[in-house]
């Protein structure tokens, strides 16, 4: 049977020198670092995010919260004083 | 201290535990333990259009991305080569197309090659086997990425099935397949070529 094409050519490829073992270039190392460092500031960054988050979510129960509790008080405080003197003076006019 | 390191050759374990707690020189010395190794695969598995450096460094990027999630089952060296792999495959899945090789495509001596290579049954001349090694990964890269990859590995590397299942994850009986028709189609290319040269 004649031999594959493909592994005569693959066992040719295979007798090629091997290249040189790769040089790291100037700066790599500190690239990589860098993307390391930023990488950790994005993993550090949701935690503020959950954080603030929280604070809102807090606040926004703290304002909901008071406001039920003074629904009645506000339902019921006394009309203001520009609105006697505006039913008086409508009363007054009435004929 | 690094100095003593690299002398010594380097403790990982021990640079592993200085890692996680985010010791940075601990970082620079695992990462220039580890350039060659990685250089290598990405070399063996690079994207036309993707420069080696930046293949490079996304696949550092991801090692110290996933570092915690290595337990220390397999030696250290290991991991980042299925990493290193991983990427390139991931690489070499988002190149949209692939190219059609034809006979004009190829320079004198890959010409030269490939008809050694049909007509003869030695194969070529140890003089072209820089040429054969360059047309073996043109014709590899008209393969799908899955198939290149498995091929590439099997074929050139002379890695066992055993190998590539431990480098992708990927079942042996799918590696297996996925090679003998990967050969297939080869052949079929091996033969429209030499069709196209004889027009």
């Amino acid at each position: 049977m004649k031999p594959d094409n493909w592994n005569r050519l693959a066992a040719a490829a295979r007798q090629a020198p091997a290249e040189p073992p790769a040089e790291m270039p100037f700066g790599f190392e500190t690239r990589a670092l860098a993307d390391w460092r930023a990488r950790r500031g994005d993993n550090e960054a949701p935690s503020w995010t959950l954080l603030l988050r929280g604070a809102l979510i807090c606040s926004a129960l703290i304002m909901a919260l008071s406001v039920v509790m003074n629904y009645r008080s506000l339902q019921e405080r006394e009309p203001g004083a520009d609105a006697i003197t505006d039913s008086a003076i409508q009363m007054s006019m009435l004929p | 201290m690094q100095q003593e390191m690299a002398e010594a050759g380097l403790d990982m374990a021990a640079c592993l535990e200085r890692v996680r707690q985010r010791d940075e020189e601990a970082a620079r010395s695992l990462v220039r333990e580890l350039y060659p190794l990685v250089m290598k695969i990405v070399r063996s598995h690079l994207p036309r259009r993707i420069d080696e450096e930046d293949l490079a460094q996304t696949i550092f990027g991801k090692m110290f991305a996933h570092i915690d999630q290595y337990s220390g089952a397999v030696p250290f060296e290991h991991w980042v080569s299925r990493v290193a792999v991983n990427t390139c495959f991931n690489a070499l899945r988002s190149e949209r197309c692939r190219p059609e090789l034809r006979m004009a495509d190829l320079n004198e001596e890959e010409a030269d090659v490939l008809e050694n290579v049909v007509s003869t049954d030695k194969g070529p001349d140890p003089a072209e086997q820089l040429a054969a090694r360059d047309l073996a990964h043109k014709m590899l890269e008209m393969l799908s990425p899955k198939d290149r990859l498995i091929l590439s590995m099997l074929d050139l590397e002379e890695r066992s099935v055993a190998e590539v299942r431990q480098l992708t994850g990927w079942n042996a009986s799918v590696i297996k397949v996925r090679a003998f028709r990967a050969r297939i189609k080869l052949r079929k290319q091996f033969a429209r070529m030499m069709k196209q040269e004889e027009i």
